[in-house]
């Protein structure tokens, strides 16, 4: 391997590292969003439902 | 329940820091290659200078965030500090990992070997298997409180080994290189790119530290919520 290649590789390792941990948080911040909007909903229908009752 | 505890925090939207942070990444990969001037007794290979150490200098920050962030939580128990201590060890962890990977690189090039058990390098490892157990503690399944605690006593005692492995080359012979950067060892180009590259790794560790941060608000969010709410059925939230 030539010194080119050596930085070229340096490069593609810390690219894919801090791009995988973008990732990670991008899915893991879906997730709890998700997770909100869900209890959010369930909230307001049992609200609904007690002023019904 | 009042509205306004059900609206998510006030957090950013992710995807501006994420994005934010692979442009200054390509960018200053791309500066590095073209702008750096090549070294005389390396050549090429040395410009991994540039990365491996303002890697290095955000891993020390990461840790020095944690060790203060543990001490804050074990005097105040605010949650908010045991936050920051584990999400900026976290991004510590990954800086050291990257680190360690990228120095390995440039010693295959230069001496030809991917690791020794040289002092530098060594308690460089050791810093890591520090904050891969404070990680580990943190999932290891014991009550929140606790854990947070444990790994606060590891956060602060595991930062000892921050001063060991940056005085290594001064207390041990090794074979790592000595600090050019205060021998002034450097032209002024070079102090320059480091300075750059030095500026720009630690934005992008803030803005990782601060989404991650935004996560665990959110976490601790939907945990207030389930509580109020009395929501049972977790698995079928997330989908």
């Amino acid at each position: 391997m030539k010194g080119l290649d050596y930085l070229l590789a340096a490069n593609i390792i810390i690219w894919t590292g801090i791009c995988g941990y973008l990732v990670y948080l991008l899915c893991r911040y879906r997730e709890l969003r998700n997770r909100l909007r869900v209890l959010v909903k369930k909230d307001i229908s049992e609200k609904a439902e007690s002023k019904n009752v | 329940l009042k509205r306004d505890t059900l609206k998510p925090r006030p957090f950013i939207k992710l995807i501006i820091p994420a994005t934010v942070c692979v442009i200054l990444l390509t960018a200053l990969q791309a500066f590095v290659l073209v702008y750096s001037p090549e070294e005389q007794t390396m050549g090429i290979i040395q410009r991994i200078f540039y990365l491996h150490v303002p890697l290095a200098w955000c891993a020390f920050l990461a840790f020095l965030v944690v060790f203060i962030g543990s001490i804050s939580y074990l005097v105040n128990g605010n949650t908010f500090w045991d936050n920051i201590a584990h999400s900026s060890a976290v991004t510590g962890l990954l800086f050291n990992s990257l680190t360690l990977i990228t120095g390995a690189i440039w010693a295959k090039a230069v001496w030809g070997i991917w690791w020794t058990w040289d002092p530098r390098l060594t308690t460089s490892l050791v810093l890591w298997f520090i904050y891969a157990g404070y990680i580990l503690v943190r999932n290891f399944g014991i009550e929140q409180e606790r854990a947070a605690r444990f790994a606060a006593v590891i956060g602060i005692s595991g930062f000892a080994d921050v001063p060991v492995v940056a005085l290594s080359i001064v207390l041990w012979r090794t074979q790592h290189p000595p600090a050019l950067i205060f021998a002034g060892g450097l032209t002024p180009t070079m102090l320059l790119i480091l300075v750059v590259c030095l500026t720009i790794f630690t934005l992008i560790y803030a803005l990782l530290l601060a989404m991650s941060l935004s996560l665990h608000w959110m976490e601790n969010s939907v945990a207030e919520l389930k509580m109020m709410v009395g929501s049972e059925d977790e698995a079928g939230e997330s989908k």
